[in-house]
């Protein structure tokens, strides 16, 4: 694929995100739709009279057809009104707006962990295939995966934070040292599911790359060290790796709502929860909204980095 | 003239230690300058086990339990190390063009990855040395071919990459593991005339292995036959098309059509199939399937022998001297 050729495919996929976008919308705009109960009689409370309901209606537009109240939804979202939490106190947007930041550094630093523990395991394993740091390793990553996070979550608070003190026992900081530290255990948390299926596809790939004929033929032609290992192996054996990291996002924002509850961090995830157990269905619909789009963002990016690195992928 | 290249007793084995197989028996030959040698057989014979072992790129689980390799080196035969051998000395063409290309590198930063890591050659370097090197193997657009992808190349190009990718390191042996199997017949005919004209204008030596006699026959001076892991019969190649002193090679050339074969009549065949390497009889590996065989043959040791009236050697018991009852050599050709 030419310098062009990657171009054009980048702009396709943005181009091809766009109906999926709408989709999303739908789906999150229809599920206040097929939730239980009417949204007036919540407003109004169970004594108004129908007259008081009937003005209600007309006042959330509920009166209007349905393909109408979606368009007025996608306006609304369009200009960032994502309409008011339960109490009516503070706005959804502004409510998102303060836990992004939590959330994207505690993605931002378990993906950091994963990635790392990932590839010194995959590169260890790999050294001798069912050799006995191979077998360890698959034993340890089998645990890994099978370990649930809010537990593991515990287990490092009362483990770790509490006798080394090194650690805040959960909440979140305010210096960008503070942060990072209070990040570390949740994202390590986090990251202990993951790591293990991305460590399996890096290691796969790694032994692949190593018994292929392209790898002898390099070896033939004198390439050997680190060109070997970096051109004709590492290169190789990133491409699936890439693309599952993409598809293991949702699995680490699911994770995300788990850890920021069980270590307090006012990110989005435990806003998510907190608005479940409140039924606060604004909160509900515009986190579900924020999450689904970075879901298509990031496999977007996964997208155009598998592009990147393989030219094989259809321009 | 001192050889090139020369393989001694090689000896190529998997399984347990205990109890290994050998896929490749005290195999040897050597190479002169500039020339070509073909190892011809059937798949499983371990001709390309032969070739693997020599760039030392043998497959998992296979290893090399005997034998000496040597390259000329200042007028004299020296043992090898492979690491060295591979960045100088030997090159390798591989049989299978689509996967022998690292998908993932441009076809100019592939030919030149083993000298430019071995030498510490600048971009600059290396990219006009693809680019000759890409001219050299007859690639019709060089500069435009050399930023490609390989899976943007036919198999016939991709093959001339692989060539150029060889050539490389400037090697004074090449090794061909199949070239033109996998490629359709009038691409298999460019490429042969390119790897012809490259050991003549290069002054190269080449060894070939192939199942493809008629490959042998064109290009190769010498050629080794090989049957079940052990070399049968080898000779200068107009002797050994014309007067085979090995009922396997005899079989060989009578199993090869010819512009003269009748069409009508089924190709000769030899009866039976090679043996594996787990169940290989003792003494003579082919006497089961030959016509000429005797009760000796079933304990003969295997060697190479000359053979009376002829400058090929053979292992045939009955054609060489070996001792055992005399086969008049026309049978082996009617």
């Amino acid at each position: 694929m030419t310098g062009r050729g990657r171009f054009r495919f980048v702009g396709r996929r943005l181009l091809q995100a766009i109906p999926l976008t709408l989709v999303l919308l739908l789906l999150v705009f229809a599920m206040l739709k097929v939730v239980p109960g009417d949204p007036a009689l919540q407003v109004a409370g169970p004594r108004a009279s129908a007259a008081t309901l009937e003005a209600i209606r007309i006042h959330l537009g509920l009166d209007q057809p349905v393909w109408l109240q979606f368009v007025h939804y996608l306006g609304r979202v369009a200009t960032g009104d994502l309409g008011t939490t339960a109490t009516g106190s503070t706005k959804v947007s502004t409510l998102i707006a303060a836990g992004t930041p939590v959330t994207l550094v505690l993605l931002a630093v378990s993906t950091v962990f994963t990635v790392v523990i990932a590839g010194a395991t995959a590169l260890l394993a790999a050294r001798r295939p069912d050799g006995l740091a191979d077998r360890l390793i698959n034993v340890v990553a089998a645990f890994g995966v099978g370990v649930p996070t809010f537990w593991l979550g515990i287990v490092l608070l009362a483990g770790v934070a509490l006798p080394t003190g090194a650690f805040p026992i959960g909440g979140w900081g305010d210096t960008p040292a503070t942060v990072l530290r209070a990040a570390v255990l949740p994202a390590l948390a986090l990251s202990v599911s993951v790591a293990p299926v991305l460590m399996a596809s890096l290691r796969s790939g790694i032994v692949e790359a190593r018994r292929s004929e392209y790898h002898a033929a390099a070896q033939a032609a004198g390439v050997r060290g680190w060109t070997l290992t970096r051109r004709f192996v590492l290169r190789n054996a990133a491409v699936p790796p890439v693309s599952l990291l993409a598809a293991l996002t949702t699995l680490l924002l699911s994770g995300a709502v788990v850890v920021e509850s069980t270590f307090g961090l006012p990110g989005l995830g435990l806003s998510l929860t907190q608005a479940a157990q409140n039924r606060d269905f604004n909160v509900i619909q515009g986190l579900t909204l924020v999450f689904s789009l970075a879901v298509v963002a990031v496999n977007l990016v996964g997208d155009v980095l598998v592009a990147l690195l393989d030219p094989r992928v259809e321009v | 003239m001192t050889p090139v290249l020369r393989i001694t007793d090689l000896v190529l084995e998997t399984g347990p230690a205990s109890a290994p197989l050998r896929p490749v028996s005290h195999v040897g030959f050597e190479v002169a300058p500039g020339e070509a040698f073909g190892l011809v057989g059937e798949s499983g014979s371990g001709k390309s086990l032969t070739l693997r072992a020599v760039t030392g790129l043998l497959p998992e689980g296979v290893r090399q339990a005997g034998g000496t390799l040597e390259l000329e080196r200042d007028g004299a035969l020296r043992p090898y190390r492979f690491a060295e051998a591979r960045g100088r000395g030997i090159g390798m063409v591989f049989q299978e063009p689509m996967t022998a290309l690292n998908p993932t590198m441009r076809v100019g930063d592939l030919v030149t990855a083993g000298p430019r890591a071995r030498h510490g050659w600048s971009r600059r370097t290396a990219r006009s040395r693809a680019l000759d090197l890409l001219a050299e193997v007859g690639m019709p657009d060089p500069e435009g071919q050399a930023r490609m992808w390989p899976h943007q190349l036919s198999g016939g190009l991709r093959q001339r990459v692989m060539i150029a990718m060889a050539l490389a390191t400037e090697p004074s042996v090449l090794l061909c593991d199949e070239p033109t199997t996998a490629l359709d017949v009038a691409v298999q005919d460019q490429i042969l005339r390119l790897l012809h004209r490259i050991r003549v204008e290069r002054g190269l030596s080449i060894v070939f292995v192939t199942h493809d006699l008629g490959v042998v026959r064109r290009l190769c001076d010498r050629v080794a036959v090989m049957y079940a892991g052990q070399v049968v019969e080898t000779g200068r190649v107009d002797e050994v098309f014309t007067r085979p002193t090995h009922p396997y090679s005899a079989g060989l050339l009578r199993s090869m059509p010819t512009p003269d074969t009748p069409r009508d009549r089924p190709l000769a065949a030899i009866p039976g199939g090679q043996p594996g390497a787990a169940d290989r009889p003792e003494g003579c590996r082919f006497a089961p399937r030959c016509a000429h065989a005797v009760p000796a043959c079933a304990r003969l040791a295997h060697t190479l022998a000359e053979v009376p009236g002829s400058p090929s050697r053979s292992a045939c018991l009955r054609v060489a001297g070996l001792g055992g009852p005399p086969l008049d050599r026309r049978a082996l050709i009617a």
